[in-house]
């Protein structure tokens, strides 16, 4: 038996994906990679390192060397922004259309030098866009949904500004056909959106944000402010199971974010004193050393077991949180700097479609489910998973597509 | 073929190149007798990397040495190219000499202030730059597998499916998932699969087996086994992959209830129920009430409500029964775990949560009498029930202390084998060659255990191959007359590469990272890492240093920062691809892991006139070498006590660990660090440098000229 040589397509760029994608091109399977976004990385790019002197444990690093990796190998062609327009099913193998969004600054000309980014008036609403990884090639890119071009059609500074000439927004997209005998689905999950529940505050007061948030912040700037007033938070409190537990909603437990709370809290009180605060319904710790995590965890913070059924901000003041301290007991109101809302993984809103074209089904909270020959899936394509959970599922899934091109060449 | 280095200098996208500071790059490159000069432009754009892989490839170079800015650093710019050229993508070595002229607008580079000596340290390293011959190893394609639950299973049937040899070696005499499971399709999967397994050809079964030893390393593993009938064995597995649950007990609450007739586990519950007439034998014709806890002592796991879930819900079938489930946590990270308790509350089974009281009570030959506080009523209440079934902890016996003993790994303080490093997940041990998966590892449920099953069938996939595999010879270079066969390099490898054959030492290329924490380990200087000798960090040292300066001249303060290749440089690179520039005063010099890092370095740097020295690992736990950084501390920790101890200020060794994304905190990290010095004012060893600085300049050869002054 002979290293298969066929290639495999992977949907989706996340840890998990580059994991897959790594593990079948160190054992010699071309393979290419799709990603939607204009960079790679997903969800776990984004997360901050929460050590205090010594590791916490939280496995954001574990993405880091994996993704670096991706943009390197040779062996690995890169998609970005990227979708599989269409995957038809045929003898022992898939044909997929792969359509690619224009690149409007060229990749090979800039030089990341920053004057796009400072000249473009949208640049908060996300117009210009820098990657999150260091590793990633093309430098920036312009979002066609929040250009002020795509709108009116004549705010050019961007491409006036540049001096490489790199921005052209006459470019056009692409779109290739290749044949692939495997494929495999990594296209991850969607942070739970607390908008509509606005009893949570978010959206309508400017110092209450999502964990996703305070990840990026911790991750970019080194610490946690307060975005009203840009001075750092001195007292935080961490709302657990939003958009998880859910009757009316997501009716299961995210997994994850008991963990990277508890942790982000444990974080904020060694490194900014901050004073935390977690309210929760039960901790879902497990794994490693949990008891000795969680005693530390009541040493640093105060974990109260209660949700709060209020939150709201009065202008000029601080966040306030309503909620029964204990069974009992009367309500009281309490004054935060900043309240993080531990939102939970809700499934990708491309899975119905995806799930179509790949001839799969969804299971009942809408995540991607196991099933047809060749279709591979990893990470929380299917199921809530942290970091470490994720590369595992890619290793299953390398190793699933690797059993079956070999099963499937003479 | 010999080595022909090509030393490529970025001029800049515009202007700089005639600057006197990029001549002095030249004349500085053009002194490295080994290479050849070019001049290169645009190396921050796709077009300028193409051009350097052409040139590489034109000139048939064997290595290249990059002189530009951050950007060309990018793994996807010149190594990119360079692939596409049909070279080897990790060929070059980029530099980051690059400063944007403050206040200059973009597309203006300057060349950054302590350029020259980061190229000639570059150039420096150079020249040790060595490629082994490849070999083709044979390893073993049995693979040892521990173990008798379902993971154990699924493992052996998927190295069966991968073509490899699997030695099943149960603890007990039958082939078993947990009972806990009883009612669940797992229990049908794992009794299906044990049978297939017992019929299969090419399975090896050993029940009631012991392991003895588990000698030699990854590819090559000697295993001695006893048997049932003691008999003992010698067998050859390229690997192991070890699915064993350590020996649990009931996890008691704290107060009052041990283990006994009517206090059992939810396991011997779940059998019970199994089998009604027992359960009357035990408890009478019924109806019950039955009390089950979960994780009322140490913290259960999504498998233990599992568990209990099934069996509260056999028992509320029944028409009169009545069941109370306790907890502190309902541990509901697992797959429907949410929807399933909703139900089982729906059936009748009244659950009681725990914030801070607990469990109390008594047994009696009748059943027990348990008393708690409920919270919500904030009453005591007490209540008589039949049974008592909770879930179990690790408990590990001797027994297990010694498998893991004999595997080479430890029992770790939650009773698992899961080892402290992160980057052991999801399924790594202490040991290359060795996977833990599963129950092994510590607490999960089935979804997570099937994965990390897998993950280590990819890990075997990719050791042993189909019984040949093509690999660099061993890196690591022991000594054999300075080796005193002390064995501390066996004891301190992350990896458990390092191998007695013959009773000596010898490194494991199959399992070897080159990490360098052996050779910085042993006391007797006898191990070289091949391409990361002493003598390349100490010249690499010498480099950086540079000129210190005429005597009596004040010099700026000066910090070597010795950075970990996976953690501190891909930090520092990211903080400088956000446009952050690096403070003065800072050399860098790169090490594979802060684990090579040993005193002579350090020492090597405060000689050569740095004010101090930072070593940047990864945090400790989160060390991409497992341990390097956990030993890097220790070292770091030991050699400060020896600065005490000759009078110099300990504080000017300094040690901090930061992940690959902290670029923010890389840079506070060193800012830090700088301040210190700045504080404890130039190193006293700095005159030293500069004497010996000025006696070079007489041509003598410096050591040469030691020895005639001293
Ligand atoms: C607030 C928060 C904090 C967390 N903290 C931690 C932590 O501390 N530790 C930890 O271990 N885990 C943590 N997690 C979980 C962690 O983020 C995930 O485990 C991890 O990101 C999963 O990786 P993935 O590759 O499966 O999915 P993703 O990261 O979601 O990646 C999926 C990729 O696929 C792409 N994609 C999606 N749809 C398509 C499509 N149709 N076509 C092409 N591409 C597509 C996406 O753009 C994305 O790049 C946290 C999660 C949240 C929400
Ligand atoms: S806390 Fe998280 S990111 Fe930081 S070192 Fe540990 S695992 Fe890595
Ligand atoms: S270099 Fe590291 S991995 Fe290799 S033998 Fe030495 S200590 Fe072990």
């Amino acid at each position: 038996m002979g290293l298969p040589k066929k290639q495999v397509l992977v949907i989706g760029g996340g840890v998990a994906g580059a994991t897959t994608a790594l593990d079948l091109a160190e054992q010699g399977v071309a393979v290419h990679l799709v990603e939607r976004d204009d960079f790679l990385g997903g969800r776990a790019a984004q997360l901050a390192c929460k050590a205090l002197d010594s590791c916490l444990k939280c496995n954001g690093c574990l993405a880091e060397p994996r993704l670096a990796a991706l943009t390197s190998h040779p062996l690995i062609t890169l998609h970005r922004a990227s979708t599989v327009a269409n995957l038809t099913g045929f003898d022992g193998g898939y044909q997929a259309v792969i359509d690619t969004r224009p690149a409007y600054i060229d990749a090979e000309r800039c030089t990341a030098c920053g004057l796009c980014l400072e000249a473009c008036p949208e640049v908060e609403a996300g117009a210009i866009r820098a990657p999150r990884l260091a590793a990633e090639a093309p430098r920036l890119a312009i979002d066609e949904t929040a250009c002020l071009y795509f709108k009116d059609g004549q705010s050019t500074v961007c491409r006036d500004v540049c001096p490489e000439e790199a921005i052209d927004f006459g470019r056009q997209g692409d779109s290739q056909t290749l044949d692939f005998a495997a494929v495999v689905l990594a296209t991850g999950f969607t942070p739970y959106d607390p908008t509509p529940a606005s009893r949570l505050g978010y959206g309508l007061f400017p110092d209450v944000i999502t964990a996703m948030e305070l990840e990026e912040m911790l991750r970019t700037q080194g610490r946690a402010v307060r975005p009203s007033d840009g001075e750092a938070a001195g007292k935080v409190a961490f709302v657990q199971c939003v958009g998880s537990r859910d009757v009316n909603g997501n009716n299961y437990c995210s997994r994850v974010c008991c963990g990277y709370a508890l942790r982000l809290g444990r974080a904020l009180a060694a490194r900014q004193q901050a004073e935390v605060a977690v309210f929760y319904m039960d901790l879902q710790s497990f794994g490693h050393a949990v008891d000795e995590f969680l005693e530390a965890a009541a040493g640093e913070l105060r974990l109260v077991r209660s949700m709060p059924y209020d939150i709201h901000q009065p202008p000029e003041g601080s966040v306030m949180l309503d909620y029964q301290p204990s069974p009992g007991a009367p309500p009281t109101s309490e004054p935060f700097d900043l309240v993080v809302l531990s939102v939970g993984l809700a499934p990708n809103p491309d899975n119905p479609a995806l799930a179509q074209m790949a001839g799969l089904d969804l299971n009942r909270h809408g995540f991607l489910a196991p099933g047809k020959q060749g279709v591979f899936l990893a990470g929380t394509a299917q199921r809530p998973m942290d970091v470490a959970e994720a590369v595992a599922s890619a290793g299953r899934a390398a190793q699933g597509a690797l059993t079956y091109l070999a099963e499937m060449q003479p | 073929m010999s080595a022909r280095v090509g030393v490529f200098l970025c001029q800049g996208g515009r202007s700089q190149a005639d600057s006197l500071e990029f001549k002095k790059l030249r004349w500085t490159a053009e002194a490295f007798d080994q290479g050849r000069v070019f001049t290169v432009a645009h190396t921050c754009q796709a077009q300028g990397a193409a051009a350097v892989a052409r040139l590489i490839k034109e000139h048939e170079l064997t290595s290249a040495v990059v002189g530009a800015c951050p950007l060309l650093h990018n793994p996807g710019g010149l190594s990119r190219a360079l692939s596409a050229e049909g070279l080897d993508p990790q060929m070059a070595t980029v530099l980051d000499l690059c400063a944007k002229p403050e206040g200059e607008a973009s597309g203006v580079c300057a060349v950054a202030p302590g350029a020259q000596a980061a190229l000639s340290q570059a150039l420096c390293g150079e020249q040790f730059k060595q490629e082994l011959p490849l070999e083709d190893l044979a390893v073993a394609t049995s693979v040892l597998v521990v173990g008798e639950g379902l993971p154990a299973l699924w493992a052996a049937r998927g190295l069966l499916k991968a073509g490899y040899h699997p030695v099943l070696l149960t603890p007990s005499q039958r082939l078993a998932p947990p009972a806990l499971l009883l009612g669940t399709e797992a229990v049908d999967e794992a009794a299906a699969l044990a049978k297939e397994l017992e019929e299969a050809e090419g399975v090896t079964l050993i029940r009631q087996g012991r392991l003895l030893g588990l000698g030699g390393g990854a590819g090559n593993f000697t295993a001695t086994i006893a048997d049932r009938a003691g008999e003992i064995r010698s067998l050859s597995v390229g690997g192991v992959i070890v699915a064993q649950a350590p020996p649990k007990a009931l996890n008691l609450p704290p107060q009052g209830l041990a283990a006994g007739e009517r206090v059992v586990s939810l396991e011997e519950l779940a059998s019970l129920l199994q089998a009604p007439e027992h359960l009357k034998k035990r408890l009478g014709q019924g109806p019950y009430t039955v009390a089950l806890g979960v994780g009322l002592g140490r913290q259960a796991a999504p498998l233990d409500l599992i568990g209990a879930m099934n069996c509260a819900r056999k028992l509320a079938a029944g028409p009169q029964n009545r069941v109370v489930l306790f907890t502190n946590n309902a541990k509901v990270a697992g797959d429907d775990l949410e929807a399933l308790t909703q139900q089982v509350r729906g059936e009748g089974v009244v659950f009681v949560k725990f914030t801070t009281g607990g469990l109390r009570g008594d047994e009696t030959h009748e059943g027990v009498e348990l008393q708690w506080d409920e919270e919500i009523l904030g009453a005591t209440m007490a209540d008589h029930f039949d049974l008592l079934a909770l879930d179990q902890a690790p408990a590990p016996t001797p027994a297990y202390h010694e498998l893991a003993h004999r595997l080479g790994l430890s029992v770790g303080r939650d009773g698992y084998l899961q080892p402290e490093a992160v980057n052991a997940l999801p399924a790594k041990s202490r040991r290359a060659g060795v996977w833990l998966v599963g129950p092994a590892r510590g607490q999960g449920d089935l979804e997570r255990w099937a994965d990390e099953v897998q993950e280590a069938l990819y890990g075997v996939r990719r050791l042993l191959a189909q019984g040949t595999v093509r690999v660099e010879s061993s890196r690591v270079m022991v000594d054999r007359k300075r080796c005193t066969i002390c064995l501390t390099c066996v004891r301190v490898c992350p990896e458990g590469a390092m191998d007695r054959l013959f009773r000596r030492p010898m490194s494991n290329p199959l399992a070897c990272t080159g990490c360098g924490t052996c050779a910085a380990e042993c006391p007797m200087e006898a191990i070289q890492i091949v391409g990361q000798e002493d003598s390349r960090y100490s010249g690499e040292i010498a480099a950086a240093a540079g000129r210190v300066g005429d005597l009596g001249q004040a010099v700026e303060r000066r910090l070597l920062v010795l950075a970990c290749a996976n953690s501190a440089s891909p930090a520092l690179h990211a903080a400088r691809l956000q446009g952050a520039a690096l403070p003065s005063g800072l050399r860098l010099v790169q090490v594979p892991c802060a684990g090579k890092v040993d005193a002579d370095m350090v020492l090597e740097g405060l000689q050569r006139g740095f004010d101090g020295v930072l070593i940047l690992s990864c945090h400790p736990d989160a060390c991409y070498s497992l341990t390097g950084s956990t030993w890097a501390n220790m070292r770091a920790g030991h050699l400060g006590n020896l600065l005490a101890e000759t009078g110099l200020e300990p504080e000017r060794l300094m040690l901090s660990g930061v992940a690959p994304s902290q670029s923010k905190e890389v840079l506070a990290v060193i800012k830090k660090a700088l301040a210190t010095l700045d504080q404890l004012g130039p190193s006293p060893l700095k005159v030293g440098a500069q004497v010996r600085e000025v006696l070079t300049r007489y041509t003598l050869d410096m050591d040469d000229t030691f020895s005639i002054v001293g």
